[in-house]
């Protein structure tokens, strides 16, 4: 049955699954742009603001090294020097603070592995094509992030009762005086969670500037721009934030009145084949399909592949930790026959998610989730 | 600190680019007055055509070509996005708009 309904969502969405296959814009004949140091395996969206991307193949790893991890900027910001750093807490508090980095280390420190991806990522699948950086789908990683709850900074400040959101901004500077801050707000809950995080380290090193050290944001399984870099300033509000980034950026039109939008908050249920990449020539025999799925606040409960294009599916085996905001390896065994293949990967998770075999344009091209698909030849 | 260094450069891109500047500082390596930020954009992206240097000069002042160059949108969505940049201090001269926006529709449409 389940596999009947999904067969016909892939003739029903032929149209999204040719562009899922056939894939990005086109690139430019131009020289690309000069690699970014420490970032030289990236592809470069955009050096100003620089945006990078993780090729597919690698992705390979369960924590993404940090000279591989993609880069998400609105806006760039200078380097801050680690002794100068400062962070005010203010707006609905009693206590309004100012903490430096050595104060951030002194506190209790939390570790967790966390998956971020850019709301934007797999947006230049949508077909036609939605305005933003061109992301493929390698605007995700999973890091081990190290620092301070953001909870514990928050009632050091002792907000008061009519503190509903966090409004955290970053050392970002726009580059005209009429263009908006990059700013946007959390509902005071999220905040609260015990995973959401000031992080002060990345894979065991200090934050480094490209991924917002020395402090910045992280509000797991949430879209990446909720994990606001070159943190200065948290202030409490009795109020969700009214900028631009927030009331006309990372919004996404309601299922029940496409009228109206919602501002995007946890990741789509998602998943990704990072071994054999797309277009991969692969020797008879025994092999191995692997990848990573993840689902934002939902957790992964399985992931089905597919060896034919959609047409049969099976379980693949989870592997690896399962950490509660991180994304979760699987892997599939299958036996390699000569010919070409089209193999698929289709996460669901405990919200009661799957992905789709295809999607309406999304006016900003976000929340890209179809069933990812490889061709490979058998050879 | 950051900021004011940044609207010193900004505002004299703002005034060169109507004149033609933003693009040639680019390609005379040798003047001495191109910004560092312009030297990396040597290889310009962005289709040849007349209005390649008036795009060039108003969209560099901010943000790297790239982020043209990879888009295909229809001419009121390239309009929605000009008229953005235009509220963030996009300089502007009589008659720009729509030069701007027949070149993106032309060579960066769908």
């Amino acid at each position: 049955m389940d596999q009947d309904i999904t067969r016909r969502a892939f003739v029903i969405h032929v149209g999204a699954a040719a562009a899922l296959l056939g894939g990005a814009v086109p690139s430019s004949a131009q020289t690309p742009p000069a690699p970014v140091a420490g970032k030289e395996k990236l592809i470069v969206r955009s050096p100003r603001p620089i945006n990078l991307e993780t090729p597919l193949r690698d992705l390979s790893a369960e924590i993404t090294p940090t000279d591989l991890f993609f880069v998400r900027n609105n806006y760039d910001g200078p380097e801050i020097d680690a002794s100068q750093y400062v962070l005010k807490v203010d707006g609905e508090v009693d206590n309004p603070l100012t903490l430096r980095l050595d104060d951030l280390r002194r506190m209790e420190q939390i570790t967790h592995t966390i998956t971020l991806e850019c709301a934007g990522n797999g947006r230049s699948f949508y077909s036609p094509k939605a305005p933003g950086l061109q992301w493929e789908n390698g605007a995700v990683g999973t890091a081990a992030w190290k620092g301070v709850r953001l909870a514990e900074v928050l009632r050091l400040a002792r907000p008061r009762p009519s503190a509903s959101h966090v409004v955290p901004d970053g050392n970002d500077a726009p580059p005209t005086a009429q263009a908006p801050d990059f700013i946007r707000s959390h509902p005071i809950w999220k905040a609260m969670e015990p995973h959401t995080m000031i992080a002060i380290e990345m894979n065991g090193r200090p934050l480094p500037h490209l991924h917002g050290g020395p402090a910045r944001l992280i509000v797991p399984g949430w879209i990446g721009s909720a994990s606001i870099k070159w943190l200065v300033q948290l202030t409490l509000a009795d109020k969700e934030w009214g900028g631009p980034f927030m009331q006309r950026s990372y919004r996404s039109p309601r299922v029940e009145d496409p009228q109206q939008t919602y501002s995007l908050q946890s990741l789509e249920c998602k998943s990704l084949i990072v071994s054999p990449l797309d277009g991969a020539r692969v020797a008879p025999g025994a092999q191995m399909m692997r990848g990573y799925a993840w689902a934002g606040e939902g957790s992964v409960t399985g992931v089905d592949v597919s060896l034919d294009g959609g047409k049969a599916w099976a379980p693949a085996a989870l592997s690896g930790p399962a950490h509660r905001y991180a994304w979760r390896g699987w892997e599939f065994p299958w036996t390699a026959v000569s010919g070409a293949h089209t193999f698929m990967a289709r996460a669901s998770d405990s919200l009661g998610r799957v992905q789709p075999g295809g999607k309406p344009r999304d006016p900003q091209g976000y929340r890209w989730n179809v069933i990812h698909a490889v061709r490979i030849d058998v050879a | 600190m950051w900021r004011s260094r940044l609207s010193l450069a900004l505002a004299a891109l703002i005034v060169g680019a109507p004149l033609g500047w933003g693009w040639s500082w680019a390609e005379s390596p040798g003047s001495g007055a191109a910004p560092s930020t312009l030297s990396a954009q040597v290889d310009n992206p962005l289709p040849r055509d007349r209005d390649q240097q008036l795009v060039t000069g108003r969209c560099i002042i901010c943000h790297s070509l790239e982020m043209i160059a990879q888009q295909r949108q229809t001419r009121a969505e390239w309009a929605v996005i000009v008229d953005r940049m235009i509220t963030y201090g996009m300089p502007m001269q009589p008659g720009d708009r729509e030069q701007i926006l027949t070149y993106l529709a032309k060579h960066l449409g769908q």
